[in-house]
């Protein structure tokens, strides 16, 4: 994480109602370059609309949200079913849909656009399947044209809502890694939506509960060790002695 | 062929069923992608309303069709992203509305009313004026599906992606519903309001059978589109046959030989998987 950057991202007491429930309430936390933020809890307590809330794709009811990000600036990864992987788009033609926007049928994509294309395969290991059909591939494989599609369209902030989701263990952690590095290597930022605790926490720098209108944000060990989380991490020791973990009530 | 072509409306004919097949090809491959092919054959039915107010008005009866099918199209898109009711219980109601409305009005319709020429089509008796309409509604379309093509695309793949890129998800949703409702208009005067959202489906179903990549499914169910309207229409004059029936049952026997060889495709993919290496 880089200290004296600005943060890309600014929520200051940010309240989200859906269907008359307040969902989120006075959320205040900034995400930096290259951090990689886990944003954990059980389901319906609202990870995803945080999600959708950072993406631009919900409004706020209160609070304020700042992007500094620019225009392409954030890229979201969703869940799988929130895709159609039955249009038979290859690889490089679910990229282009972001980096060649408002083309027509017969529009080719030129040098230097399959040039940043065949970049952004090779950043998230898949160079040379820009020609595969993108629903042949693994879920792993999915996720991973997601993540270069939002890379090839000028992302910084990166969104992924429960990337594990369909993947088995070694896809998991080969995603993980694979995030880890590129929030290290090119001042990126993930924000990621897990169900898998222990997966993202050893991972993520820091992490942010959600539960019952209620949060707590902090770094993973102090969220480990935390009475927070006790009860989302199956079979795990009861966490206790976390007077540093700014949490307050909704 | 040289034959049937000498023949004034057998032209105009012809004219319609390209026309009918080449903007189903284009608009089918949405439909048959995004799930729309029972909001297609709810608008087709709901064209049937619109038709009769031209007749008891005695106006022309494709343009009351259109405004109808557009209005319903739309009704059907905004009730459903509304999230109220479930899109086929919307079209269940509205096409059955559409339906009972029309053969309310049609009661009252003096004089004979061809209705199995309204319900299963009569591409041979298109007037010139009536063709030079098609064209220019089918030119519509054709120009906003193929300008706009990647933003279809793109919401297609996914509304949320495609809002975050800054694509009108909303615009570009009606759009392509309006689009549905007047190839189906299109289509009417070839094969029916009952059938006309067979040409919808079928040609893109029978081209994924056995095309991979978008490119290849869009160029297949052209050809599978055309074969069926040049076909369906030397069937109907040479057997005399109405050509909504004819022109849907070539494209269903297509549809049936595309099937046949994607199993005999899969079944010679297995039966290779499965062969001994040579020398064993």
């Amino acid at each position: 994480m880089s200290g004296n950057a600005l943060p890309l991202l600014e929520l200051e007491g940010v309240r989200v109602e859906r269907d008359g429930r307040t969902v989120l309430d006075g959320l205040t936390l900034q995400v930096h370059p290259g951090e990689f933020l886990a944003v954990v809890g059980p389901n319906g307590a609202g990870k995803s609309t945080l999600l959708q809330v950072m993406a631009s794709l919900l409004p706020v009811q209160g609070g304020r949200v700042v992007r500094r990000v620019g225009p392409g600036g954030i890229g979201y990864v969703p869940q799988k079913r929130a895709f159609n992987d039955q249009l038979g788009l290859r690889v490089a033609d679910v990229i282009a849909l972001r980096v060649v926007p408002r083309a027509s049928l017969f529009r080719r994509v030129r040098p230097e656009e399959r040039r940043v294309i065949a970049q952004a395969l090779e950043q998230v290991g898949l160079a040379g399947l820009g020609a595969r059909l993108f629903q042949e591939l693994s879920g792993g494989e999915q996720q991973r044209v997601l993540l270069a599609r939002a890379l090839a369209g000028g992302a910084r902030l990166l969104l992924l809502d429960e990337p594990e989701q369909a993947l088995d263990l070694p896809a998991q952690r080969h995603l993980y890694q694979l995030l880890a590095r590129l929030c290290g290597q090119t001042g990126v930022a993930c924000v990621v939506v897990s169900h898998d605790i222990e997966q993202v926490a050893a991972h993520a720098q820091r992490m942010l509960l959600l539960r019952d209108q209620t949060w707590a944000l902090g770094s993973v060990a102090q969220l480990l060790a935390s009475p927070a989380l006790t009860g989302l991490t199956e079979g795990g020791p009861e966490k206790v002695g976390v007077s540093e973990v700014p949490e307050r009530a909704g | 062929m040289s034959e049937i072509l000498a023949y004034e409306f057998m032209r105009r004919a012809l004219v319609v069923v390209l026309l009918a097949g080449g903007l189903s090809s284009l608009v089918g491959f949405f439909v048959v992608s995004q799930r729309l092919a029972f909001a297609g054959h709810g608008v087709a039915h709901s064209a049937y309303g619109g038709l009769a107010v031209g007749l008891l008005l005695g106006t022309s009866s494709f343009w009351t069709g259109t405004l109808f099918a557009v209005a319903v199209a739309l009704l059907i898109g905004w009730i459903t992203r509304r999230g109220r009711l479930a899109e086929d219980t919307t079209i269940g109601i509205l096409h059955a509305a559409a339906m009972a409305l029309g053969t309310a009005i049609l009661s009252r319709v003096p004089g004979y009313v061809d209705l199995f020429s309204l319900l299963f089509g009569n591409v041979l008796a298109a007037q010139a004026a009536e063709v030079r309409a098609l064209a220019l509604v089918g030119g519509g379309v054709a120009l906003f599906v193929i300008l706009r093509f990647h933003d279809l695309m793109s919401v297609a793949f996914s509304e949320e992606l495609a809002r975050i890129d800054g694509r009108s998800v909303e615009v570009l949703s009606y759009g392509l519903l309006v689009a549905v409702a007047l190839v189906v208009m299109v289509s009417v005067r070839a094969v029916g309001v009952v059938l006309a959202s067979a040409l919808l489906v079928i040609p893109t179903a029978a081209a994924r059978q056995v095309a991979s990549g978008y490119r290849q499914v869009l160029g297949l169910s052209l050809v599978v589109s055309l074969v069926s309207g040049v076909g369906g229409l030397i069937l109907s004059f040479l057997w005399d046959l109405p050509s909504g029936a004819s022109i849907v049952l070539v494209a269903t026997f297509l549809f049936g030989l595309s099937l046949a060889a994607r199993h005999w495709r899969e079944r010679r993919r297995r039966g290779l998987a499965l062969a001994p290496f040579p020398g064993r």
